[in-house]
């Protein structure tokens, strides 16, 4: 009781006192016949002693702080559920609870598969809302599309979020790569970077930007053929 | 001459005593809970205008402009009397809970014009006004001095017993029992299912739509008739969705009716008839200096109200428990809130041997008052906790007390309560003594700007983390070093210089070492500190006021929200920091202490120091709203 109670208190200090901060990273490869894979990671790391923190209270802002076995749980149940998708094979989770980073792998047949699941996942987990992107490979014509709209809906969510909420996404980064088997020939949006060696395109930016509408991630990129 | 100013002052203090109970006479005897506030003393403070322009103002008068369908424009716009004490009180029977404010008039035609500009039709009934809100479960009624706001809420139990259902028409869907109650009808004759149309008729004409009795049922007789039973195997789906309908018609035009009934009998109670103002509990709470008071029934009776009957045999955990209550001061220098809770004289026994300890005072020289953020601090004895452990089991698990006291003796005698008590005198004070700047590494990635390959790379950063300090006092740690010693083997732990140490774990993000010194076990974030305290060249300086409240309670907490804000880390970025920081400039010091047994009372006091610039602990408390309002 003793020990308890004041380490619950100084831990609602260290929450008070460290920022949040992480990164989103998507990584997508496309091979030439459309098929390729795809790797989500989030990283925490370097809010780990805030999570750290959180995870010892029951609950934050009135929200239920999961715990492990959840998180965990919560995980495995999204990786099932990729498993039983059409076209996505080779699934893998990992979560790293030393330094708070999860990462989910996957391969997949065709490009409009991602389309498919991502409706698929958003619709499991009662998100009726326009906030994915769709993605398009055009073999005849070697053009690997990313197309997104900010929805009217992810605005309003977003002015929903209290300042504190707002300010966590601002500290958070979002990176999005695209590879490519041919060489890149040119790519609409001009925000992102192309690798030395043209086989890859980069975008990173502060999620946000993204959530708030600010940033475009779309993006047309015309491969060689 | 000196009995004329005598008889004055008699005069004066009686007219006191009775405005400060004003309309109490008028709260049932057995109410369960009772708060009061009191507007005379938080109009002392503030004025009508300087809550109007409030955010809790503000946000009053949308709420209320928006329920009521009309433009207002300021709380002293419906002719309440705002300087009087206003009653909220709950009562509990078995079949229904009544949630009641008691809010004084000022002005009848203002508050009458009020009423009847809403949405709700008001109606008169023997002498008094009423509107029932559009649930039909809570009604307003008022006469030229008092409003009486009273809310039903069905005891769920009450209609499962099948002789008060049948007495009521209610039909339990195991049971077929014939409808013996009449449906409530519309003018036309036809049966109605809405509830506006139930209102209007059971408040116009309620003996002639339903025979309901004239109290509030509490027993139901034991001679009375069992229900007829038809034989009927036959029930689908649809009758059954009727049934229910039929079922909570009933229920809810009964709770309008002993909702009115309630109302008026509140209206229409005088003086001097039985209140609550004959429980000695509720007199003792309701201080008239007291800006808000909250009282609660006995402890007992509240545990057993939340379970269910059956299983009352069990229920006796609060045994020994009197009435709770809650008093706010709000004065000009300090905002106080009183808590106490009463004890049998058993109890009260047990808890003065219990806090027959105090506080080492060998602790003191650790404390530096100048920038402590906060402290915690207990005394107890162990020893007397530990002999007083078969007692405290008696009495609380009721039809298993023989056994509990036999689990209770056989305890005391596996446990060495005096070896116990070397181990852990009972004694603690806990030190939020600020933060410290550490170096903490974490997982990121770089690119490669050749192919946006990305490797895992460890970064560092500094981090603010909170500093603390805890000791207690042991006359004999062994135990405790051999548990450690334990943890070096098994290198959990590493012991350097007679300094344990742990390191940042996953769940523990900060580094803790451990000290045995003079009969004290010292745990710290700080190793510098706690090689200072080991060497002997800590510097401390505890303040005469802090020294005070760690001296006389058994029990002491305190929190100083301007040394919190000067060291919380400058580069927090955005708004929320500045505004936090903003909050705990504007804030005063905070004290907790336990107060000692007074009467058979026990308690905490809660004591916010009112910042200099700022008039009042009212004033304050409304700006504290607003700046916390601004942090969300």
């Amino acid at each position: 009781m003793f020990i308890t109670k004041p380490l619950i208190w100084c831990l609602c200090l260290v929450a008070l006192l460290c920022t949040s901060c992480f990164e989103v990273i998507e990584d997508i490869t496309v091979k030439k016949d459309g098929s390729g894979a795809m790797k989500l990671t989030v990283n925490f790391s370097q809010s780990r002693t805030k999570i750290a923190a959180l995870m010892v209270m029951d609950s934050v802002h009135g929200r239920k702080v999961p715990d492990r076995a959840e998180i965990e749980a919560k995980m495995q149940e999204a990786a099932a559920k990729l498993r039983t998708m059409n076209g996505i094979s080779n699934v893998t989770q990992q979560t790293d609870f030393n330094n708070y980073i999860a990462t989910i792998s996957f391969s997949f047949r065709n490009t409009a598969d991602i389309n498919n699941l991502t409706k698929k996942l958003l619709a499991e987990y009662d998100v009726n809302t326009n906030i994915a992107a769709t993605y398009a490979y055009d073999q005849g014509k070697a053009t690997f599309t990313r197309d997104y709209k900010h929805s009217g809906e992810v605005k309003e969510q977003f002015n929903k979020l209290k300042d504190r909420d707002k300010e966590i996404l601002k500290a958070a980064s979002y990176i999005s790569i695209f590879r490519f088997e041919q060489t890149v020939s040119s790519y609409s949006n001009q925000a992102a970077r192309l690798a030395k060696n043209q086989l890859a395109v980069m975008q990173r930016l502060p999620l946000y930007d993204l959530v708030s509408g600010k940033a475009d991630i779309s993006n047309q990129i015309q491969l060689s053929r | 001459m000196k009995r004329v100013l005598q008889l004055v002052a008699l005069a004066s203090c009686t007219g006191l005593t009775a405005s400060a109970q004003q309309y109490a006479y008028k709260i049932p005897e057995n109410a369960f809970t009772v708060a009061t506030v009191r507007g005379e003393q938080l109009f002392k403070l503030t004025s009508v205008k300087n809550v109007n322009a409030s955010v809790f103002g503000k946000k009053l008068l949308k709420e209320l402009s928006s329920v009521s369908n009309q433009d207002i424009k300021s709380i002293d716009d419906f002719g309440l009397n705002l300087s009087a004490n206003i009653y909220y009180y709950n009562q509990i029977t078995d079949s229904i809970d009544y949630n009641c404010v008691l809010f004084p008039i000022a002005d009848a035609a203002k508050f009458n014009a009020f009423m009847n500009n809403g949405s709700n039709p008001v109606q008169a009934r023997n002498g008094m006004n009423m509107s029932f809100r559009s649930s039909g479960k809570t009604l307003f009624a008022w006469n030229d001095q008092l409003l009486c706001i009273v809310s039903g809420k069905q005891q769920y139990r009450f209609f499962k017993d099948s002789t008060t259902a049948a007495r009521y028409g209610i039909e339990l869907p195991e049971d077929d029992y014939p409808v013996t109650v009449d449906v409530p009808y519309n003018d036309d004759g036809a049966a109605t299912d809405d509830p506006y149309a139930t209102v209007d008729t059971t408040v116009a004409e309620p003996e002639t739509a339903i025979m309901y009795p004239d109290s509030i049922p509490t027993v139901v007789p034991d001679d009375a008739p069992p229900p007829p039973k038809i034989d009927n195997d036959y029930y689908d789906y649809q009758e059954k969705d009727r049934s229910y309908e039929r079922n909570n018609l009933i229920k809810d035009s009964l709770t309008m009716k002993w909702v009115m009934n309630t109302a008026e009998q509140l209206l229409q109670k005088q003086e001097g008839t039985p209140s609550i103002l004959n429980n000695p509990g509720f007199v003792r709470a309701s201080d008239p200096a007291a800006a808000a008071t909250f009282w609660l029934t006995d402890m007992q009776s509240i545990y057993s109200s939340f379970l269910p009957y059956s299983m009352l045999k069990y229920g006796y955990m609060m045994r020994g428990y009197g009435s709770f209550n809650s008093r706010l001061y709000l004065g000009n220098e300090e905002m106080r809130l009183t808590s106490e809770i009463g004890l049998d004289e058993k109890k009260a026994e047990i808890y003065k041997r219990i806090s027959n300890q105090k506080l080492n005072k060998k602790f003191y020289k650790y404390i530096n008052s100048d920038s402590l953020v906060g402290f915690m601090s207990y005394a107890f004895n162990t020893e007397a906790y530990m002999n007083e452990l078969p007692g405290l089991f008696t009495g609380m698990y009721g039809k298993y007390d023989e056994e509990m006291s036999i689990a209770g003796e056989l305890l005391s005698i596996a446990l060495d309560e005096k070896a116990i008590a070397k181990v852990v005198k009972g004694d603690g004070l806990f030190l939020l003594s600020g933060v410290s700047k550490k170096q903490v590494t974490y997982s990121s990635y770089v690119y490669d700007s050749e192919t946006f390959e990305y490797k895992d790379t460890v970064k560092t950063k500094t981090e603010t983390l909170p500093d603390f300090l805890c000791m207690f006092s042991s006359d004999d740690p062994r135990i405790i070093e051999k548990m450690l010693q334990y943890g070096v083997k098994k290198e959990k732990m590493t012991f350097k210089d007679g300094i344990y140490s742990v390191e940042e774990t996953r769940k523990m993000p900060l580094n803790l070492h451990i000290l045995f010194k003079d009969g004290i076990v010292f745990l710290g974030t700080s190793y510098k500190e706690i090689r200072s305290i080991q060497a002997g060249t800590f510097k401390g300086n505890l303040s005469k006021e802090q020294k005070a409240l760690l001296t006389k309670s058994n029990y002491a907490m305190f929190f100083n929200p301007k040394n919190l804000r000067g060291v919380l880390p400058s580069g927090e970025p955005g708004d929320t920091a500045d505004k936090l920081r903003k909050l705990l400039d504007g804030t005063g010091n905070v004290y907790v202490t336990s107060t000692s047994i007074k009467n058979g009372y026990v308690g905490f006091d809660m004591i916010a120091d009112v910042p200099k610039d700022k008039p009042n602990a009212l004033v304050y408390f409304l700006d504290l709203i607003e700046e916390m309002t601004q942090l969300n």
